[in-house]
């Protein structure tokens, strides 16, 4: 299982192994949803999946 | 341990009964109530039927020498002060759930509370019943002040940010919101449900008492003084408690620099939950959340409009503001996991 840090919390992320580009993975400590973009050797890259957001009534 | 609750009637008291009666190493031997002397605990406390059929005693010295290792007094502000020198007299600890030991310099019980303390030398000796800032002191002191149940909240929203140096100490705001559980067990024209019900009322815009706790408290992290602006409104719930505290940033911080300052402050501690979550229906705390827990839930957001951070706290006024800490501070002094005998996670929905 790989590592790595929630761009918006900095909480550390686990990975599952085999994960592959396109998966959604979700922060615990945050709750942000996020794609994995890009798999390289040695990093990878992550970015926040955007979502449809509600309006309160403001 | 052998214990008793001295002021067992009242709401903070029945839930010291509710915590104790299941904690695996408290003996609940003696629960004192003047004006319900002789009747079953369960009758004041209904749900404590089935579970003890200890009756309500008077207040007796000799005898709670004599079968208590460790008292919790849960007597109003002022009557405290005359019967805890006795008890400490007597060889006992003592967790003290008033205001009569919290303050250190006795010139604020002139001040905040209109009244002169009678043992001054015990403020010094009392150590302030918060673990998460006094852990180690609480483990061989005699006598613990419980916080204040806004002030617990205020403070733990407040300790991380003032420690890490990064507000401006002279522009703290906050507003507090509180179920009618924190007036008390006493009925008045006040908690009246016709008067009460629907409303929100702002009963202390200014001048609340708990200000001079969060003052002393968050001076004593940095040695700097902090003003802080209190608001407190009593609303439509029974129990709970959520602040809302406004602050302004020295210099501007990102969303990621402000948990890191929250998670370095509070690594490992149990009863301390962040919440800033970007889904659901909780985002943010709330106290609906920790009611019949010890959870204290922080969150946070940060206004770049006017580099505003706005830190939320939610507490269970009578857990985490009140009974639950006690038994936190008895786990302290006993040496046992802190969350021995407050495992509740709390209901959903309530």
């Amino acid at each position: 299982m790989e590592k790595a840090l929630c761009p918006d919390c900095d909480a550390e992320l686990k990975v599952p192994n085999g994960v592959v580009t396109g998966e959604i993975l979700t922060c615990l400590s945050c709750g942000l949803e996020l794609e994995v973009s890009q798999i390289n050797k040695d990093c990878m890259e992550l970015r926040e999946l955007v979502i449809e957001g509600e309006d309160w009534g403001e | 341990m052998r214990v008793g609750v001295i002021g067992g009637s009242g709401y903070v008291g029945g839930e010291l009964l509710r915590l104790l009666l299941s904690h695996p190493q408290a003996e609940l031997t003696t629960a004192v109530s003047r004006k319900y002397a002789g009747e079953f605990i369960f009758g004041v406390h209904p749900n404590l039927r089935g579970t003890t059929n200890l009756k309500f005693v008077p207040l007796d010295l000799p005898q709670i020498k004599k079968n208590c290792d460790l008292v919790f007094v849960a007597m109003p502000h002022g009557a405290s002060v005359n019967v805890v020198p006795k008890l400490l007299e007597a060889g006992l600890r003592v967790i003290d759930m008033s205001a009569d030991f919290r303050l250190k310099n006795p010139g604020d019980y002139v001040k905040w509370y209109g009244w002169e303390h009678t043992r001054p030398e015990l403020l010094e000796e009392a150590v302030y019943g918060l673990p998460e800032l006094h852990r180690q002191e609480l483990k061989n002191t005699r006598l613990i002040a419980c916080p204040g149940c806004m002030a617990t909240a205020s403070i733990l929203g407040l300790a991380p940010l003032v420690a890490a140096d990064v507000i401006e100490k002279d522009r703290v705001v906050i507003d507090a919101k509180i179920g009618s559980s924190g007036a008390g067990s006493k009925p008045s024209p006040a908690t009246h449900h016709a008067e009460k019900f629907g409303g929100v009322r702002p009963y202390k815009p200014v001048g609340h008492r708990h200000i001079a706790e969060i003052e002393q408290e968050l001076d004593l992290i940095t040695n700097k003084p902090i003003t802080i602006s209190f608001s407190a409104h009593t609303v439509n719930m029974v129990r709970g408690i959520l602040t809302t505290i406004h602050v302004f940033l020295k210099k501007p911080l990102t969303v990621r620099e402000v948990w890191k300052i929250l998670r370095s402050y509070y690594q490992n501690e149990p009863f301390i939950r962040f919440v800033r979550y970007q889904k659901g229906l909780y985002r943010l705390p709330d106290p609906k959340v920790v009611l019949g827990s010890n959870f204290c839930d922080i969150g946070f957001e940060l206004d770049s409009h006017n580099n505003r951070l706005v830190i939320l706290s939610a507490i269970d006024n009578l857990m985490k503001g009140a009974s639950g800490q006690g038994v936190q501070c008895f786990n302290v002094v006993l040496g046992v996991d802190e969350k021995t005998g407050l495992e509740s996670i709390g209901f959903h929905p309530v």
